[in-house]
Parts: C-alpha cells; structure tokens; sequence
C-alpha cells in the first residue's frame, strides 16, 4: 500500500554482524569508515535495486564543477514495504549525504544518512558501520 | 458485382482473421486441481523450438536447429520496431556474444524465460499460482488481478497479476526492467513495456504461450508472438539447479550439478598444529 | 473403611487426572483439528512466511521527524527477542577454518549474490525476506525473496539423485504425523551459514522440522551434521510467522544490480587498489 513519503518511518537494514568485530561482509572490502565525507548536491537518479539502492547525486565542486556520486543505501525491498518507491527520490532534489568513502578513492561512497532539503532525515544507518564507529 | 466483390472481401477478411486467431482445432479440456475448478497446468514444461536464439527465426548455426519466427502478428513475422529502436536491436545483435545479459547469469525476464532451452515448473494449487524457471533459478508469482499491479520499482521478472477465462490463464506483465533481452539476438523492450500473456493446454501433454507485447517507446505498434511446450515426461524428471560460479576473472559461468567441479572440497589439515607443539 | 476411603480418594484423583489430561487431549485434537489442511490431510503450509523479528542482525530505522526507533533490535531502541544463535561445535580444525574466514567476511558468498544453501534461506534477518510456500500432494515449494532462491521438496518418496552437489543441496521430504520432516544432502560445500563465517564443507547433511503451530505459526527445526566441520550436531530452531494477506513477495535480483564487487579492494580480495 502506498504512503506518503511525509508519514512513514523508514527502515534501513544495517546489517551489523551482531556485536562481533567483522562488518557486514561488503562494507569492509568497499569502504572506509575511517573516511567520512558530508556531499550535498541534488539527485540525478534513484535505482531501487539490489541487493543495495543507489542514489546518483551530481555534487558541484568548489571550482564550480559537478561531479557524480554513487551513493550507497540499504537494500530497497525492506523500503518498498514501508511505501518507498523509485519516484521517491525525485531528479532535481536537494539532499546533504553524511556517507563513508569507497577505499579505491572513487566517487562512490556508503550513506549513513541522507537529509531531504526541509531537514527531514530520510535513511539512517547503511549497510553495516562497524563496532567502535562513534 | 459489388455485391460479390463485397462478399469476396469479406471472405477473405475473415479467413484473414481465422489464421490469426489462437490455434484453431480441437479443443481441449484440462484435468482439474482439487477444487474442481481451476484448470491443472501443473507440471515440468519446455519448448522444443530454437526460438531463444532469435524469435524472428534463424537458420541453423553452430550445431543449433534452425527456427521459424516465433512472431504471429504481424503476419510477416517481424518485430514492429520503430526506426531508430531497430537500429539498437542491430547495435545489439553486432554485441550480442558479450552484450547478452543472460552470458551474466541474469533472469531471462518475461517472455524469453518462458522459451528458454532449459524447462520450467507450473506449480499451482487452489489460488496459487507461480512458475519456476530452471535457468538462474528465477520463479514468478502469479497474483489474481484483483489487486494493482506492484510498480514501486523495475524487476526483471517484472509484476504479474492473473485472471483465468474458461481455462485460458491470462497474465498481464508490468514492471520490467530495460536490462533483460527477448532472445540472444538482441531483440528487447524498454521499461514501458506491457506484455499479455495467455497460456491455455491444447492436449494433455501441450501448453501454448502466447505474448502480446506493447511498448510505444519501442514498437510501432502491439505483437504477437506464440508458441507451445511439452510436458518433460521422463521418470524422476526434476528442475535442477543452476548457479553460476566465477572464474579467476570474476566472470561468471553455468556449471551444472552433476559436474564434479561444484563440488568445493575442503582441506582443514593446514590448521592441524604439527605433533609436539 | 479407610482402606475404601483411600480407594476412592485415589479414584477421585485418578479421575480428575484423567479428565484433565483428556481435556489437554481435546484441546490438542481441537487445536490440529483447526489447523487448515490439503485434501491428504496433512497441514496446509502454504502463504507468505517471515522469521519473526528480533534477533535481527542490527535493523536501524531512521523516521522522518528525527527520532530513532529501532524494531527487532539494534542500536538504539527496544532490543527485540530473538531466537537463541545456535551453539557451533567446531572441530580444532575447522574452528581455525572460521577465525580465518572471519578476516575474511568478504568472501561471504551470499555477499557475492550465491544462493545462501539450507537453512540459510529460511535464517535471514528477522522482518526482512519472506518465503512463499506453495503445496500440493506430490511437493511442498519453497519460494524465498532472498536470492530468488528456489527449493522444490518431492514429498513422493524419492531418493536423493548421485553425483548430484548443489548450493541447496538435494532436498527429499515426508510426512511424520504433521511434521513436514525434510532430509537435504548432496551440498557442495560452498556456503557459509551466516555472516559471522559459521560455515559448512561438502559434508553437510541437515534434517529439517516444519511444524504447523496454528495459522500464523510455523515451527522450524533443523539439525545440521558435518563431522569434518563439526564433532556435534548444529540444532537450530526458529519460528516462522504468517505475513498478512496484502504484502507480497518483491524480486531481489541480487546478481543484476550487484556493484559493490568492482570497488573490493585487493587487499580485501577484490581488484582495485586502495586510493591513497
């Protein structure tokens, strides 16, 4: 059934390998939660797919250039169950992504949380921050 | 004489419309599940035609029989693309030996999974109605169409709602992602895509599947395509399962079951400490 | 006269105990008399089915007006109740096999989207990955959102096939009253059990427990056996909770839009060098 994106919580699996040290199994070979990184920038596509979502967010640069990012989000079928769809994120939105950067320094990164332009925090907690991450 | 003619006309409009119709003939009535009602499609099913290699038809090559096209409508047996869409299914055919997603190990999508080279299983029971397919272990559920179709995102398998007229199974398909091909040829839909399908028993052992595939961003207009599966009879006959495994590059490989090479065996001896530690 | 008094009291309280074990017994009969059946009597098992939540692996829920509420434990919120893990007698060996694997949780195979093998499937995060059974006298199938992984159980008395190893295994079912009692072998020895790096080798060999409680309950059993990996039974029990009628299973077509593979870091098994 369909909700509107206004009134409903929204579930992440964060998948944290429960209290033991290892991460959830990708998280660890991909990113680096040693590098955290704030990209504010508006939204160019949202694929709901698996096993992870991905949100391609074109980011302006301190030069005026735009890069693309690939931000990470949880798997989308626990999201689809709570109303979420593929025109929730829509092209053109402004969003500010609190995320963890890809290890092989490529403009991809983990989302630990996503801000809609109005404040609101639509995702929390991506695929697995590892024991010890403040 | 324009009486004649006219009758002419409409002689020839109606044999016309006779060839298009499903296949004429007898008609045959299934067995029922244990409601008494829904008919009993269940069972192993698999084409005998070569048409994955390419639904248009395709002379024998590389040890694969020739087939006719798949295509009934229309009656050339041609798929109604729109100029520049026909260009891509070229593009797509010229790459077809890398460009295939099935060489990925993806979900064969609606209707190429249902004439693969490899069977599928009905299974049903009162209000129940799905099909698995053997190859990448893809399986649709069938939903009485009472409820909207599901189109919060793209699958490959896509969405399928389900009604049955007398014991023809009717299945509308929505939701599919652009990814997946119609055969190995190149031919393809976009995301727009809505496919009709009807699957009605015309002898105890034959199923004929029938597609309508409309998709105004890639066709001129609506097509037909149809074709008919088998029961796989033989004692003990079973969907077995099929996973790819990787090579040392990462790409990934069918490899069936009965070969040895699934098989991992592992060696816990390294980890023994030597005697007197 | 006490002798017969004593005869009666203990009359008395034999009939008592008789009429309260009689009427457990009917409540028993009336309880697996409204459980629904197929036509051969045995319990109807079919619907959409979830591991009930808790014990989950960590679900965080962010909602939209900023406060946290965490289901099924995790951070930061009500803990959930989940099933107990399972106890994993390892051999010295194969305990050495897992600390190593466990640097090593990339290689998790259902992390490289490989069919997740029995009872992985059926053990995913509670409220996450349903599975729909469908049944009818000759099968009882089971088809899980997790992987699109597909498990067709012959209830026909069939033997298990040779030279025949599989992610799944081969799975072979019948009826012990009204347990679904399901023998699978025939593994290939690639899967883990979880992404803790519990793990099985070609040897594994499980028997499986699907017990109708009522409608909306299924109890799920399974014991697992490897005696080069373990030197005792796995048991595992979970239960299995019926998802309501509106919800329907998605497609997780893990392969097709699988992309985190290409960024693993070669020092984390992948291909790409970690940037500096």
């Amino acid at each position: 059934m369909r909700k509107n994106v206004h009134a409903f919580l929204i579930a992440v699996t964060a998948a944290i390998a429960g209290g033991h040290a290892a991460a959830h199994h990708s998280f660890a070979a991909e990113f680096d939660a040693q590098k955290p990184v704030t990209l504010k920038g508006t939204v160019v596509k949202w694929e709901m797919i698996n096993p992870h979502g991905w949100i391609t967010l074109a980011v302006p640069g301190p030069d005026g250039k735009t890069t693309d990012w690939m931000i990470e989000t949880s798997n989308p079928n626990g999201l689809m169950r709570l109303g979420w769809s593929k025109r929730s994120l829509k092209f053109g939105d402004e969003i500010t992504v609190e995320a963890f950067r890809a290890k092989d320094g490529s403009n991809t990164a983990n989302a630990a949380t996503v801000t809609l332009a109005d404040g609101r925090k639509v995702f929390a907690g991506s695929s697995g921050t590892p024991s010890g991450t403040p | 004489m324009r009486l004649v003619f006219a009758v002419a006309v409409a002689a020839v409009l109606a044999s016309a419309v006779a060839a298009q119709s499903p296949a004429a003939g007898r008609s045959f009535t299934p067995a029922r599940l244990w409601d008494g009602k829904t008919p009993d499609f269940r069972g192993i099913w698999q084409v005998k035609d070569t048409a994955y290699v390419n639904i248009e038809g395709h002379p024998a090559e590389q040890g694969v029989a020739a087939a006719k096209s798949i295509v009934v409508d229309p009656p050339d047996g041609r798929i109604p693309y729109k100029p520049e869409a026909l260009a891509m299914r070229q593009e797509n055919y010229r790459a077809r030996a890398t460009a295939d997603p099935s060489i990925k190990c993806y979900q064969a999508g609606v209707p190429r999974a249902t004439y693969l080279a490899t069977p599928l299983q009905v299974l049903q029971s009162p209000g129940n109605f799905a099909i698995v397919y053997q190859e990448n272990h893809a399986f649709r559920v069938f939903h009485p169409d009472t409820r909207p179709h599901f189109d919060n995102t793209d699958w490959w398998m896509g969405d399928t709602r389900y009604r049955w007229e007398g014991d023809t199974l009717v299945a509308d398909v929505v939701a599919q992602t652009d990814g997946a091909w119609l055969d190995q040829a190149g031919n393809f839909h976009s995301t727009d895509v809505h496919i009709v399908e009807r699957y009605r028993m015309t002898g105890a052992d034959a199923l004929e599947y029938e597609a309508r595939i409309e998709d105004p961003v890639v066709y001129t207009r609506p097509w037909t395509l149809r074709t008919v599966l088998y029961r796989v009879k033989q004692a003990g006959a079973r969907i077995i399962e099929d996973e790819c495994l990787e090579d040392a590059n990462g790409v990934r490989h069918h490899i069936s079951p009965n070969d040895p090479r699934n098989r991992l065996t592992s060696d816990y001896a390294r980890w023994s400490r030597p005697a007197g530690r | 006269m006490s002798g017969r008094r004593s005869r009666v009291a203990g009359a008395c309280v034999t009939a008592v105990l008789c009429a309260l074990l009689s009427a457990r017994a009917s409540v028993q009969l009336q309880a697996q008399a409204a459980l629904p059946r197929l036509p051969d009597g045995h319990p109807d098992l079919q619907g959409l089915w979830m591991k009930s939540a808790g014990g989950f692996q960590g679900l965080f829920i962010g909602s939209l007006d900023g406060t946290n509420f965490a289901a099924g434990g995790g951070r930061g919120g009500r803990a959930g109740r989940g099933p107990a893990a399972p106890e994993y007698p390892y051999t010295p060996e194969a305990a050495a096999e897992r600390a190593d694997r466990l640097k090593r949780g990339y290689e998790d195979p259902e992390a490289r989207c490989h069919l997740p093998g029995v009872p992985r499937a059926l053990d995913q995060p509670g409220g996450l990955y349903p599975v729909q059974i469908i049944q009818d006298e000759k099968s009882v199938a089971l088809l899980h959102e997790a992987m699109h992984d597909v498990r067709i159980i012959p209830t026909d008395n069939s033997a298990h096939p040779r030279n025949y190893w599989a992610w799944d295994g081969d799975s072979r079912g019948r009826w012990d009253g009204d347990t679904l009692v399901v023998d699978v072998s025939n593994f290939n020895g690639r899967t883990w059990l979880d992404m803790q790096a519990n793990f099985v080798d070609q040897n594994e060999h499980v028997v499986e427990r699907f017990t109708l409680v009522d409608r909306d309950t299924i109890q799920y059993d399974a014991t697992i056996t490897d005696p080069t990996v373990f030197i005792r039974p796995v048991e595992m029990r979970f239960t299995l909770r019926r998802v309501p009628a509106d919800q329907q299973i998605l497609e997780y077509s893990c392969l097709e839009g699988e992309r985190s593979l290409q960024h693993y870091t070669d020092e984390d098994g992948g291909r790409k060098r970690r940037a500096r």
